[in-house]
């Protein structure tokens, strides 16, 4: 590649993504000084890379991936390249000549210097701008159970990306940009690029979002997903997902916030690959900026945004409940057994809280209260010879 | 070979170029905590406890180079918090229960556990759910004592170069296995044991051998009463470097091909490939190599001590006895061999027949021997030891058990009634004794089946053969049994033998009971337990009785005797006698021809030492560079089957004496050889050195 085209490609502020993110200036360094020769060329997606955004582009945009693979190798003097195509993306490897096809991930620890690791997306965006175009980021946006997939500009805030998938979300809505290896933002905090993380993934939760829920499914993930080579990912992950399930179930225990916060900053700090160090991104964050959430659901043992069920639960009103028995019918754990005309009562021990019954009740009377509150009798009573204290209504 | 200088706590450290902090900080005789660190493995920074500071921050030392210059820090408040966080996180993973565990007192883990005086409290702790694996033969899987340091998977991929095992999850549990949890022998492992020897923890063991109770890691050279370097020669022969093969083989065997012939082959017994499919083929790999050597190197090289003027008689110039002689003419001493035959040998030349054991490599043989110096004087039976001791500086016995037994049953002196030793030498000295048409051999043992064999080549008609065991405990080996088969003899098992009947003095038949049980008691006298009512004749017109063989010793020979007119001896082997040894077959009865050429080297070294020297006739015919831990992988390995050398068909062989089995060819042998499972290679691995061998390392808080 000639110096100026070089030149052009430092100055477009293109950017490696990822936990090693850093501009495309810093990375080519040492190669472009001479003090690194390199040799071959990997292309791979991050080990933290669990959505794989960016690998749709190689069949989308080959003849920029083509130009900027080999803009790249002419510049560097290489002569071998590979390609590493991850398992289970649901997606076909392209047919791309002169490169060789690997199956898996890339080992962090087996690269050596003289080794130069891209990105799939910085190969596009190279051969882009040597064709002229912007660099772009190729972000993939879910709500619910949509997903589109959107090009935009790299230093495109989050919210026009939300915007230009046709989605929109209410202030007091949530964003986690970055998947379950991500942050979480507030919907009216969203004027930020999307930068700096492995995966490039934004979900959008317009209503209810708890941290801790979520946490612990980034841990789980982490557990199902992680290599399994070095102790802290590995062990602590475990460990982790054990006490956040235990948070989410009601079960947590005081002593658990400590071990939460020594268990994310180490595995932060001594994870070989970026996995290990991007999967505790989220719990770190929510950790210091939600640390209240992790309280209430430990300590207090409430879930703040309602979303935790072992928290609340299913009952029904005593002073409304008329005895009609359409909730004992449909419920399909057996724990409304109430004969008719007495007030009928959910055993929270059986309960699977489906909400079959409260769909069916002709009155509305049940309804979903914190948990161990009673707004009905705790003996058979017959209908009608029940009040409810008004203060056990709220659900906090 | 550039070095650096460090810092480690203070302490300066000179360390090699390239090298990671931690060798340095070991080397230095300064321990820092580690699990996954090997001496022989490439280093990745997996378990966590090798921690150090450096440019504040906190790394791990065995991945982090030394560089002139560097302060390193080993110890301090985060460090030691986060070390032990990382033994906590293992330890909760982990089986509560040290004492159960196969590898208590020698684990890695539980060293560690003590150094640093942690448990895994506060945290969760589990079991892993992955099943105890002891489907493979010769290597078990305990994944619940796993602390996936990758040590197995480094050893396989990188320095063995097979890659059986890796990284594998179920259910998001890690665990190292085979791909699609597959046997060992389906993803081509090749069973060479390095994952064995560098897992720290009880979670690879060695599954008990039957054949190798003490779990030597090779057992092969262990089993050899001459402790044969089998391994090597096995590797060398592979390489199809035959001369040096045969050079390694002659440090420890004086008569290396007719072993190679004829060998018990106790190595063989003992490989650990049997417990795969069937052990290597070792007798046949020695007689390759030996076969193919001009014998120029080894005998240039061999060790001749100057002349002491000591003049030793060595009795009996079988196995035992020649190995004597050579060992004791190499320390330099005058020897003199009594040999009551017309011919030296022992077995060799009048015991076991031609067919098995060719006499011109026999006589070959004893010529390399010879031509050290020692004189063998046939012909010459002792019977007066007495004046041999006087007469010599030493005596070494070796006559071996040269008197067949005759079981005291009635009949057992008519005239077509022989006795397995007399018989076999009558033939080996050209003059058989005339048989009958049916012949009947008692005894179930190899010189039964050289007896009847033998019977067979000599024109019997019938050949058959009784003894008390049954098929399966036959002492005999299996290859005979089968080739008596193919020759025709008829096997009558579980037979004792009451009476020889016939008129006058003819033999008509042998009057045989049916053994219900045998065993031999702890003072091996039988205990037999017959089925009454089950007495038949077995009708035959010759028997030749094979049922045991003692020493030719009389209470008169002045040694104090002991089972079956044995000689008598200390650990030393001497006798009762002041001056005289005994060796062999004489000392601790019929055993093989292998044992006997290693009890004589042992009486050489004793008399050498008794003889003011230092008894040492070990040498060095050959020097070797050490062999590749780099295998490769090999698909189908562990399915490869035995290589039979090829043996003349039956009807053939049945007609004369000559050599019923071939020689491997070069590509038999290399093929074979290759099936080795080189467990030799295991010994080079370094054992772990715990936190207490250190200097520097403080002991436990």
């Amino acid at each position: 590649m000639k110096p100026e085209l070089i030149q052009k490609v430092l100055e477009s502020g293109l950017y490696e993504y990822g936990s090693l993110c850093m501009p495309l200036s810093q990375k080519w360094g040492p190669y472009l000084g001479g003090s690194i020769q390199a040799d071959k060329l990997v292309i791979a997606c991050n080990c933290s890379d669990n959505t794989f955004a960016s690998l749709p582009l190689l069949t989308e945009e080959p003849q920029n991936f083509a130009a900027g693979m080999m803009a790249v190798c002419d510049t560097f003097g290489i002569q071998q390249v590979e390609l590493y195509w991850p398992e289970n993306t649901g997606m076909n490897p392209p047919e791309i000549s002169g490169l060789q096809l690997i199956t898996g991930k890339v080992d962090v620890r087996e690269i050596p210097e003289t080794t130069l690791l891209h990105h799939p997306e910085t190969i596009v965006n190279i051969g882009r701008v040597l064709n002229g175009l912007q660099p772009q980021i190729r972000v993939l946006i879910r709500c619910g159970e949509e997903e589109k997939a959107v090009i935009l500009p790299l230093e495109a805030a989050i919210s026009q990306m939300i915007q230009a998938a046709g989605f929109s979300c209410e202030e007091n809505g949530w964003v986690v940009a970055g998947g379950y290896f991500g942050s979480l933002f507030r919907a009216s905090d969203l004027d930020r690029p999307l930068y700096g993380y492995g995966n490039n993934c934004i979900e959008i939760f317009p209503e209810k979002f708890c941290p801790v829920s979520f946490a612990q499914k980034a841990s789980a993930y982490a557990c199902e997903n992680n290599c399994g080579k070095c102790t802290y990912c590995r062990e602590g992950n475990y460990q982790l997902s054990r006490f956040l399930k235990n948070a989410v179930n009601g079960h947590g225990k005081e002593e658990d916030i400590p071990w939460l916060h020594t268990l994310a900053e180490t595995i932060q700090e001594e994870s070989v690959c970026s996995f290990g160090r991007e999967s505790v991104r989220f719990l770190t964050q929510t950790l210091t900026e939600f640390s209240k959430e992790y309280d209430a659901h430990i300590r207090g043992k409430r879930c703040t945004a309602d979303v935790c069920q072992a928290f609340t639960d299913l009952a029904v009103d005593g002073s409304i409940c008329i005895g009609c028995g359409k909730c004992k019918e449909v419920c399909p754990a057996g724990a409304i057994t109430e004969p008719e005309g007495f007030i009928h009562r959910i055993d929270p021990f059986d309960c699977i809280k489906c909400g079959k019954c409260m769909e069916v009740c002709p009155k509305s009377a049940i309804i979903k209260v914190r948990a161990g509150r009673l707004i009905g009798p705790t003996k058979l009573t017959r209908v009608g010879r029940y009040r409810t204290s008004r203060k056990n209504y709220e659900v906090e | 070979m550039n070095t650096v200088t460090i810092k480690i706590d203070g302490v300066s450290v000179t360390a090699a170029e390239g090298q990671s902090v931690l060798r340095a900080a070991l080397d230095a005789g300064i321990y820092i905590p580690h699990l996954c660190h090997h001496p022989d493995l490439p280093d990745i920074g997996a378990c966590g406890l090798c921690l150090v500071e450096y440019d504040g921050k906190i790394v791990s030392s065995c991945t982090l180079k030394v560089q002139e210059g560097m302060n390193i820090r080993s110890k301090s408040e985060k460090l030691n918090q986060r070390r032990e966080l990382a033994l906590k996180l293992l330890l909760a993973a982990h089986p509560e229960d040290c004492s159960t565990c196969p590898k208590y007192g020698n684990c890695e883990l539980q060293t560690l556990m003590q150094y640093m005086g942690v448990s895994p409290e506060g945290l969760n702790r589990r079991l892993k759910p992955i099943p105890y694996n002891d489907r493979n033969p010769l290597i078990v899987h305990d994944m619940s004592r796993c602390i996936l340091c990758g040590r197995c998977v480094r050893a396989c991929q990188k320095v063995r170069g097979v890659g059986a095992i890796d990284y594998q999850k179920k259910d998001g549990e890690s665990y190292i296995g085979t791909p699609a949890a597959k046997l060992l022998i389906d993803a081509d492992c090749r069973f060479c044991g390095a994952c064995v020897s560098v897992c720290p923890t009880g979670a690879l063991m060695d599954k008990k051998e039957p054949n190798n109770p003490e779990g030597y890691a090779a057992p092969c050279k262990h089993a050899c009463p001459a402790g044969t370097n089998v391994p090597e020669y096995v590797r060398l022969v592979k390489e199809g470097r035959y001369e040096e093969a045969s050079c390694l083989i002659h440090e420890r065997l004086p008569i290396p091909r007719s072993l190679g012939h004829v060998c018990s082959h106790p190595c063989e017994t003992a490989c650990r490939h049997e417990c795969l499919n069937e052990a290597v083929s070792i007798r046949n790999l020695k007689l390759t190599a030996v076969e193919h050597d001009p014998n120029k190197v080894w005998k240039s090289r061999r060790k001749q001590l100057t002349e002491t003027g000591k003049r030793v008689a060595v009795v009996g110039a079988g196995p035992c006895g020649l190995s004597a002689a050579y060992y004791l003419r190499k320390q330099g001493h005058t020897v003199t061999v009594f040999e009551s035959q017309p011919e030296a040998g022992g077995m060799l030349r009048y015991g076991i027949p031609e067919y098995r054991m060719p006499r011109d490599v026999v006589r070959e043989e004893i010529a390399d021997l010879t031509e050290t110096g020692f004189e063998i004087r046939c012909g010459s039976r002792i019977t007066d030891y007495q004046k041999l001791s006087a007469e010599y500086d030493a005596v070494v016995v070796a006559i071996g058990n040269q008197q067949g037994v005759r079981l005291p049953i009635p009949g057992n002196d008519k005239p077509q009634v022989y006795v397995n030793l007399d018989f076999l030498r009558r033939v080996a000295e050209g003059t058989p004794p005339v048989l009958g048409k049916n012949v009947l051999v008692l005894g179930g043992g190899n010189v039964a089946f050289d007896c009847a064999r033998t019977a067979v080549r000599l024109g019997a008609e019938t050949v058959q053969m009784t003894c008390l065991e049954s098929e399966e405990t036959l002492p005999g080996d299996r290859e005979e049994l089968e080739a008596a088969l193919e020759e025709g003899i008829q096997m009558h098992f579980s037979r004792s033998f009451l009476e020889i009947v016939g008129e006058g003095d003819a033999v008509e038949g042998v009057k045989t009971i049916d053994v219900a049980s045998m065993r031999f008691d702890e003072n091996r006298k039988l205990i037999l337990e017959t089925v009454p009512g089950s007495e038949k004749v077995i009708p035959c017109d010759t028997v030749i009785f094979a049922t045991g063989q003692r020493a030719e010793l009389t209470p008169e020979c002045g040694m104090e005797l002991g089972r079956s007119n044995s000689a008598v001896v200390d650990s030393d082997g001497r006798t009762s006698l002041s001056n005289v040894f005994a060796a062999g077959d004489v000392t601790y009865g019929t055993q093989s021809v292998v044992r006997a050429v290693a009890s004589g080297r042992s009486a050489a070294e004793s008399v050498g030492r008794f003889l003011g020297g230092n008894g040492d006739t070990s040498e060095k015919l050959v020097e070797l560079e050490p062999a590749s831990q780099y295998i490769g992988k090999i698909p189908g390995f562990g399915a490869l089957p035995r290589v039979h050398n090829a043996v003349l068909p039956a009807d053939e062989r049945k007609k004369g004496f000559m050599r019923a089995e071939q020689s491997f060819t070069c590509e038999q042998a290399c093929k074979e050889a290759g099936r080795c499972l080189q467990c030799q290679l295991r010994e080079a691995f370094h054992a772990p050195r715990t936190w207490n061998e250190f200097e520097k390392g403080g002991a436990a808080k």
